[in-house]
């Protein structure tokens, strides 16, 4: 699906993907990702549910070792790299011991 | 428990020593179960185009290990799944509150008194809640639809059936006064 005009990324939607292009070319487990980006389950779905109505994310059900149950894995598609790579760097948290100094 | 008799006592306390012994005995299976058990009762309110998402979220849940992770993982899923825009979300608020001042009003009604004119008006305002909440809920259009639609209905028919309970809680207690505090009820069911 083509990506529309959409609104900004919220912080822990800019947390996923930097954490997916990261290692662009890899699958991730959705319990994984969770635990390296610090989102639980319950922000982390919808994020990717978007992501990837959006196109920007792929899904393909892993081809397990028999016995155990297959599991979903995700990366960036191409437009989602290409959107990954135009994020913006967030800007720096104000420091709280920072006083104002003379004008000069 | 006297009106059980003593056989009845020793079997009561059987079963329940039994119960008791399967439920400390398996532990781990009974919190296993439980995160299970919450998230394929979570996932069935996805919409049909991400009915696959439910399906990925409880295949996760398989590989995750330790009770308490699982139960954590389990109800954020079920938090993403029920997830519902603002309006519908406001309408199931008001929707389980007004069911709440109901049933409070229903259990407390023959302790207010017949006459507590605040408990009337409590019960209309909250019924009315409860009615536009539903119907919000039974109307929606949304990508969640079926199941949104489901809640408002099961909603409309739980306060119908309440209007049918109350003539037994009437009869189970006559002249409790529960019919008093609640005009509904009382037009209801004369």
């Amino acid at each position: 699906m083509p990506s529309k005009r959409r609104r900004a990324h919220s912080p822990q939607t800019v947390r996923v993907l930097r954490a997916l292009a990261a290692d662009a070319a890899s699958w991730q487990y959705g319990y994984q990702l969770g635990e390296w980006v610090g989102l639980g389950s319950g922000s982390l779905y919808p994020i990717l549910m978007r992501l990837a109505e959006h196109g920007l994310l792929e899904a393909r059900w892993e081809s397990g070792p028999p016995g155990r149950p297959p599991r979903h894995l995700y990366r960036l598609t191409s437009a989602g790299r290409v959107e990954a790579a135009g994020l913006v760097e967030p800007r720096p948290a104000p420091r709280a011991n920072l006083q104002p100094g003379p004008v000069r | 428990m006297m009106g059980l008799g003593p056989i009845g006592v020793v079997l009561f306390m059987l079963v329940a020593a039994v119960g008791l012994q399967r439920l400390v005995s398996r532990p781990r299976a009974l919190g296993h179960d439980a995160a299970r058990t919450l998230l394929v009762v979570g996932v069935r309110s996805l919409p049909p185009a991400r009915a696959d998402w439910g399906r990925a979220m409880l295949a996760e849940l398989d590989h995750i290990e330790g009770r308490w992770a699982r139960l954590g993982f389990a109800l954020g899923c079920v938090r993403a799944a029920t997830a519902r825009p603002p309006l519908l979300a406001l309408a199931a608020a008001a929707t389980s509150m007004a069911l709440g001042v109901l049933v409070g009003v229903q259990l407390a009604g023959p302790d207010l008194g017949a006459g507590s004119r605040i408990w009337q008006v409590a019960t209309v305002v909250a019924f009315a809640l409860f009615a536009c909440g539903a119907l919000v809920l039974a109307m929606d259009s949304g990508p969640h639809r079926g199941a949104t639609r489901r809640l408002g209905v099961a909603c409309g028919v739980t306060v119908g059936a309440l209007f049918y309970v109350h003539p037994l809680l009437e009869l189970l207690h006559p002249g409790g006064g529960a019919s008093g505090t609640n005009p509904i009820w009382r037009h209801a069911t004369r």
